[in-house]
């Protein structure tokens, strides 16, 4: 016999979570509320967005101000926020 | 020209945005773009002073023209060493200051804007 056991409200926070954001005006699926820099650009590599891991991460607050996302900088993550990624600049 | 361009336009609102609560300068250029001035940026604990202004000039061409390059006010490292590559001392209009050679070369315009590569600038001469 089956028994179905109902989640607590701590099992329930644990549970897996997927975030639609956008990366480049493209819409990245995230497999976490809280992820690092370079976790959000391989994610939206996988999904199309054609950007290299080198490139510089940033995302948009609520006042419009952007903010760089360091590659090992865990950040929280909440749906439709904009990223956008753009190649280094070069010394010249 | 009295009129600019809605890009240009756009551009200096985002950078008002990214700046905020910083007083920022915006003077017709005289062919269609803006020079852009920002007051009181933090350039971080590396320099003497550790705030300073950022100039840079949105040409008529942008978006599809890069932001290059940036100024910023004569800044001391406060290690004593001298500054690195991409910043040389020059004058930014009729004032002294450090230019910050940083192109954009694989620039996306549809992606990049004048505020994030300002803010980007800013980064980078901080993490130097």
């Amino acid at each position: 016999m089956d028994t179905v056991i109902e989640p607590t409200a701590g099992q329930n926070e644990r549970r897996p979570v997927k975030v639609t954001v956008t990366v480049n005006n493209q819409p990245v699926i995230l497999p976490s509320r809280e992820l690092t820099g370079l976790e959000i650009k391989q994610a939206a590599i996988a999904q199309g967005v054609p950007i290299d891991t080198g490139f510089q991460l940033s995302v948009k607050r609520g006042n419009g101000r952007y903010e760089v996302v360091d590659d090992d900088e865990q950040i929280r993550v909440h749906p439709n926020q904009e990223f956008l990624a753009v190649p280094p600049d070069d010394n010249s | 020209m009295n009129t600019l361009a809605s890009a240009i336009t756009e551009a200096v609102e985002a950078v008002r945005a990214q700046f905020t609560g910083h007083p920022v300068e915006v003077v017709p250029d005289g062919t269609g773009g803006v020079f852009v001035t920002v007051e009181d940026v933090p350039v971080g604990p590396s320099y003497a002073p550790a705030v300073t202004w950022l100039g840079f000039q949105i040409s008529a061409a942008y978006p599809d023209a890069d932001v290059y390059p940036h100024y910023v006010g004569p800044l001391s490292r406060t290690d004593g060493q001298s500054h690195g590559p991409a910043v040389q001392s020059t004058g930014w209009r009729g004032q002294p200051a450090l230019q910050i050679s940083r192109r954009s070369n694989r620039r996306d315009a549809i992606v990049d804007s004048a505020a994030l590569k300002a803010e980007r600038i800013r980064l980078w001469l901080a993490d130097q």
